[in-house]
């Protein structure tokens, strides 16, 4: 299955500035130009009610304040139950991944990451070919 | 100090006896008591007064006998009672010792977070810019980029290590026959030693029939246990001379009925002075250079052998060497 790239949506959510524009340029590395951007769980979910159906794809942190990434996480389940959720977060631990698991994420890794394990993550997770 | 103490109670308790015993010995000889107590007597035979005094004199023996008995029983009390002292006393210390690891723990794990997630965009944009010098030709400043990666990369090690102490770093285990995994472990630690430094491995330990011994093992960490281990043992010889490793079975000090492997690694080093090898599994405590040393080894080391079930104990003899012995419980093979 050939996947168009200008037809792939990216919700970037993010509170850090900086690392918000570091994944937004690994993004754009990657060909994905249609990026959406919000600082906390609380925006993300006011994108998502005004623009409904139109993502391909969730990049979310763990730790942000208002409303956290697993929170989000849970919200975003229950309207859409297969849209693809990658959670990026600096907790290494099992549990944490446990957590996220159980809340039924699509796919987790780990901060600070590289180019090239995240460029592989998001293929797998959108099925675009390598 | 205590026991001196005790000892000088016991002296002052002796000579207290000593001088009453002179005292009255003293008191009886210049008196004439018992002369002047004989003649009485006879001149008052019909008060059976011979009598009384045996009685006297018995009660005297009771009543010594008796003493005896209770400096004795109150001795053996003391005893328990010191002894209670000082093990409160260490229980007190490894408790703030624990106490202290926590903190520690939360702090650095904590500390590290935030610093793994400001470093995203260095190690994600990083090599963009790398690869662009490298094409533009600028050599100058691909070598800069190049140190800035590379100095990222090594405080990337330091983290994973604090996180690996804080325990915040979860590992994942599979049972192995530490006849394998152990040559592996420690060829990769001896390939980065100075030549100069031998290595000795001797793997003889009684097995029925020389089977595989299993222990639970992450890999990476299983690594890192005898690369941190190895160069320590390393500079504390000033990278000169032979570090033994050799095997036993045995039990795990602190829980006797779990039976494990214990590995020894010896050297003949500068030794650890006593007054610090309580410190040496703290984080951050080093006595080398700030070049040399991070303080993180130890801990680390101890905090992987203990997330493998189990514990690490050092034996040092200031200017002779050091042994660690590191303990991995024994596990049943289930698979194959
Ligand atoms: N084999 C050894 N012989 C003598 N001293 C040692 C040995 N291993 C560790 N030490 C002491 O323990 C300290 C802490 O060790 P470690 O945690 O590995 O930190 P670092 O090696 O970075 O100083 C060392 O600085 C050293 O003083
Ligand atoms: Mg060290």
């Amino acid at each position: 299955m050939d996947v168009d790239m200008n037809e792939t949506n990216v919700l970037l959510v993010e509170d850090d500035v900086n690392v918000r524009t570091a994944i937004k340029g690994m993004l754009r590395e990657m060909g994905i130009s249609n990026i959406q951007e919000a600082t906390d769980g609380v925006k993300a979910l006011e994108y998502l009610d005004d623009h409904p159906d139109v993502l391909s794809l969730i990049v979310c942190d763990w730790n942000m304040p208002n409303k956290t990434g697993i929170g989000l996480l849970k919200d975003v389940r229950q309207a859409y139950p297969i849209l693809p959720f990658l959670m990026v977060t600096a907790r290494a631990d099992k549990d944490s991944v446990l957590v996220a698991k159980n809340a039924d994420v699509t796919g987790y890794i780990c901060k600070p990451f590289s180019f090239e394990d995240f460029r592989k993550k998001v293929s797998t997770m959108l099925k675009i070919p390598m | 100090m205590i026991k001196r103490g005790r000892k000088r109670d016991f002296y002052l308790e002796l000579l207290i006896a000593a001088s009453i015993f002179i005292v009255c010995s003293a008191f009886l000889i210049f008196t004439d008591f018992f002369e002047w107590w004989f003649k009485y007597t006879r001149a008052h035979e019909g008060w059976e007064l011979d009598e009384l005094f045996s009685l006297v004199f018995a009660l005297l023996i009771a009543g010594s006998v008796s003493a005896v008995r209770h400096v004795l029983m109150v001795r053996r009390l003391m005893k328990r009672l010191y002894q209670a002292n000082r093990d409160l006393k260490a229980h007190k210390v490894e408790r703030i010792r624990h106490e202290k690891m926590i903190a520690l723990g939360s702090l650095a794990s904590g500390l590290a977070h935030e610093i793994n997630n400001s470093m995203q965009p260095v190690v994600g944009l990083g090599g963009f810019i790398l690869e662009g010098l490298k094409e533009s030709g600028n050599e100058t400043h691909y070598e800069y980029m190049k140190t800035i990666m590379n100095s990222t990369e090594h405080s990337q090690g330091i983290i994973n290590n604090v996180l690996i102490f804080a325990r915040e770093k979860s590992l994942e285990y599979e049972a192995l026959d530490a006849f394998k995994i152990l040559p592996d472990a420690i060829k990769f630690s001896t390939d980065v030693l100075p030549s100069s430094v031998v290595v000795n491995v001797s793997f003889d330990v009684e097995t029925d029939n020389h089977e595989a011994i299993y222990i639970n093992v992450n890999r990476t960490g299983f690594y890192q246990i005898f690369y941190n281990m190895l160069n320590n043992a390393s500079a504390a010889m000033d990278n000169q001379g032979a570090i033994d490793i050799s095997l036993a079975l045995d039990v795990i000090p602190e829980a006797p009925h779990e039976v494990a492997l214990r590995v020894d690694i010896k050297d003949t080093g500068c030794g650890i002075d006593p007054d610090i090898q309580s410190k040496i599994f703290d984080p951050f405590f080093s006595t080398k250079d700030i070049s040399e040393g991070t303080g993180l080894g130890l801990p680390t080391v101890y905090a992987l052998v203990e997330q493998h079930g189990g514990c690490t104990v050092v034996n040092s003899i200031v200017g002779k060497g050091t042994v660690f012995s590191l303990y991995f419980p024994i596990v049943e093979k289930s698979k194959e």
